[in-house]
């Protein structure tokens, strides 16, 4: 128990976190505020920053999981907190760093979290009932990285039409 | 310590998600790419990141070539401003919207480059540049023609404006209203058995049973059931679509009703029409009657609601029962239980009249016209989603050329060619080569 006290000291310290005057600025930028239930105090950007400076030792909310490091928040604060840095290093302590890979060039994936609410998000295709195989589904169509589905598509279009 | 191992499901939207609205085809445009033409110099994606600058900076370009190494030629990815965009339904900033003329934008106020809309987008239409900013094609915010389109030397690129142009649809509907009117209002006999003076017209389905129930077999009708079957040999089941009485009143009872159920699985299963078409020939084997033909709803509107009006009585009631079904969805009957259509698509198989919908020509995702209008639900928009030309199955394909009519850009077209080996029911299996 002692450890992760010491950690939490090392993350403060580390992420510049008594910087934070808890304005607020890093929660209006974060990219996930949608996902989030309640963006006030028990989930955003501010809401760990000020949980790992007044906790007795770290507690990791679930909705850190659909960060996707995109950095808006460190980016925009204005005391120089870095709340991106932490919750990266929250969820290593976690062990909830689980990172999806692209299936071909190994790119680092948004987090399952975030994929798993963009595949609910997502429509889904209508099937004909004429399919060998069940439609395509979200999550095996997430599997790779932007760049790579765009090679991807291509390769699959010029071979299909050809 | 926090235990996270279940999976927790995503929390709903704080705002409600923006639905794109499905209108009619407003000549939307569209870029096209042909990758034939395209040398791959990247002369698109540098003056389409030069735009503001007039400079060139490939880094920020909105559209990018990609190279094929297995042909040499190359590929350019670019937005299609598609009907139901993605990148909209995943953006979690709401930033992009799609506007009255169909252009997809995004606006970099409320965008935090994320990148969850690339990971959306089937093809990853958003960018993100040099800059680490994620940006997207707006077609050049309405300037014609775009940048790159004007850039392009040799003309891979273009604009299209698409077409309008209905014309299938002006000659299907009257075709069907006079045939409609024709089987049950003034030749006698309508589909079941026709005589038009020296030639005899009669349904494979109801000969059929006729051979099962008499245990004989005259020429005559066998002959006379072979028009019909010719011609589902010559254009498919272009019966269903443009001659069937039937076939006519559900297509209007689809325009009026709303869908407000689905048939379960084993209902809705396209396999069954040909159950119920062995189910009718067993049956009038065993009663020696023409079973089916008793409450088949094709005979049934020409018989009870034409001038003849023989049975009347309960056979009134078929017609509106199996019309009902189309709540749960365009031509349920016909998709799934007709046999007269299941006998027609046995041979139907071997025509070489299909709809061929090409995806390359295709290349506006999400435009799905063809899958909205077609009344048999066969066309799989989800492969042309995926850049992958679908197989129209030839056994359900009704050919009413609706797809072909609706298509804006040409990609649906009307095609001849023989068949492969006939398959049963299922789509087949394009060529992995």
């Amino acid at each position: 128990m002692d450890e992760r006290r010491n950690i939490l000291r090392q993350l403060r310290r580390h992420h510049r976190l008594d910087a934070c005057v808890a304005c607020g600025k890093c929660s209006a930028a974060c990219a996930m505020a949608a996902m989030y239930d309640d963006i006030s105090l028990a989930c955003s950007p501010r809401a760990f920053v000020q949980m790992a400076l007044h906790a007795e030792e770290p507690r990791i909310p679930e909705e850190v999981r659909r960060c996707v490091q995109c950095g808006n928040c460190t980016a925009t604060c204005p005391e120089g907190v870095d709340p991106s840095g932490l919750i990266r290093a929250l969820l290593q302590l976690d062990g909830a760093s689980e990172i999806r890979r692209c299936a071909r060039c190994r790119r680092e994936l948004p987090p399952p979290a975030a994929l798993a609410w963009l595949e609910n998000a997502l429509p889904k295709a209508e099937p004909t009932g004429l399919e060998d195989a069940p439609p395509r589904s979200a999550s095996a169509f997430l599997d790779l990285c932007p760049v790579c589905r765009r090679q991807a598509f291509a390769e699959t279009i010029c071979r299909e039409a050809s | 310590m926090n235990t996270h191992d279940a999976p927790r499901k995503a929390a709903p939207l704080p705002y409600a998600p923006q639905k794109a609205v499905h209108r009619p085809f407003k000549g939307i445009s569209t870029l096209r790419f042909d990758p034939a033409k395209c040398t791959g110099c990247g002369l698109c994606r540098s003056v389409c990141g030069g735009r503001e600058t007039g400079a060139s900076q490939p880094g920020l370009g909105r559209i990018r070539p990609c190279p094929l190494p297995s042909s040499g030629g190359s590929f350019s990815v670019f937005c299609q401003h598609c009907r139901d965009p993605r990148c909209l339904v995943a953006c979690p900033q709401g930033a992009i919207s799609r506007d009255a003329k169909g252009v997809v934008g995004m606006d970099k106020g409320l965008c935090v480059n994320c990148g969850l809309c690339q990971q959306a987008c089937l093809e990853a239409a958003p960018m993100r540049t040099a800059t680490g900013d994620v940006r997207k094609c707006d077609l050049c915010k309405g300037k014609t023609p775009p940048a790159c389109v004007d850039a392009c030397p040799n003309g891979a690129l273009t604009l299209d404006a698409g077409k309008k142009a209905k014309w299938i649809g002006w000659l299907r509907w009257p075709v069907q209203t006079c045939s409609f009117l024709l089987l049950t209002l003034v030749l006698v006999g309508s589909v079941c058995s026709l005589s038009l003076a020296a030639l005899d017209i009669a349904c494979p389905t109801g000969v059929a049973q006729n051979i099962f129930s008499s245990k004989t077999i005259l020429l005559t009708t066998v002959i006379s059931a072979g028009l019909l079957i010719l011609l589902a040999l010559l254009v498919g089941r272009g019966f269903c679509g443009w001659l069937c009485p039937f076939g006519f009143i559900l297509d209007v009872v689809d325009r009026l009703v709303p869908k407000v159920f689905r048939l379960p699985p084993w209902l809705g299963n396209r396999l069954n029409k040909y159950g119920v078409l062995a189910g009718a020939l067993v049956a009038s084997a065993g009663t020696g009657t023409q079973a089916f033909c008793t409450v088949c709803p094709i005979g049934a509107v020409c018989r009870s609601y034409g001038v003849q009006s023989t049975l009347g009585g309960a056979e009134i009631a078929v017609v509106p029962l199996i019309a009902g079904l189309d709540l749960a969805g365009k031509r349920s009957w016909c998709r799934h239980f007709c046999p007269v259509g299941a006998l027609f698509a046995l041979f139907s198989r071997l025509s070489p009249l299909t709809v061929h919908i090409n995806a390359r020509r295709c290349r506006k995702f999400s435009c799905k016209r063809c899958a909205d209008v077609c009344p048999m639900g066969i066309v799989p928009a989800a492969d042309l989603e995926d850049g992958r030309t679908p197989d129209i199955s030839r056994a359900e394909c009704i050919t009413c050329l609706r797809c072909v009519d609706v298509c804006p850009y040409k990609a649906a077209r009307v095609r001849f060619k023989l068949p492969g080996l006939p398959s049963f029911g299922k789509a087949q299996k394009p060529d992995p080569a």
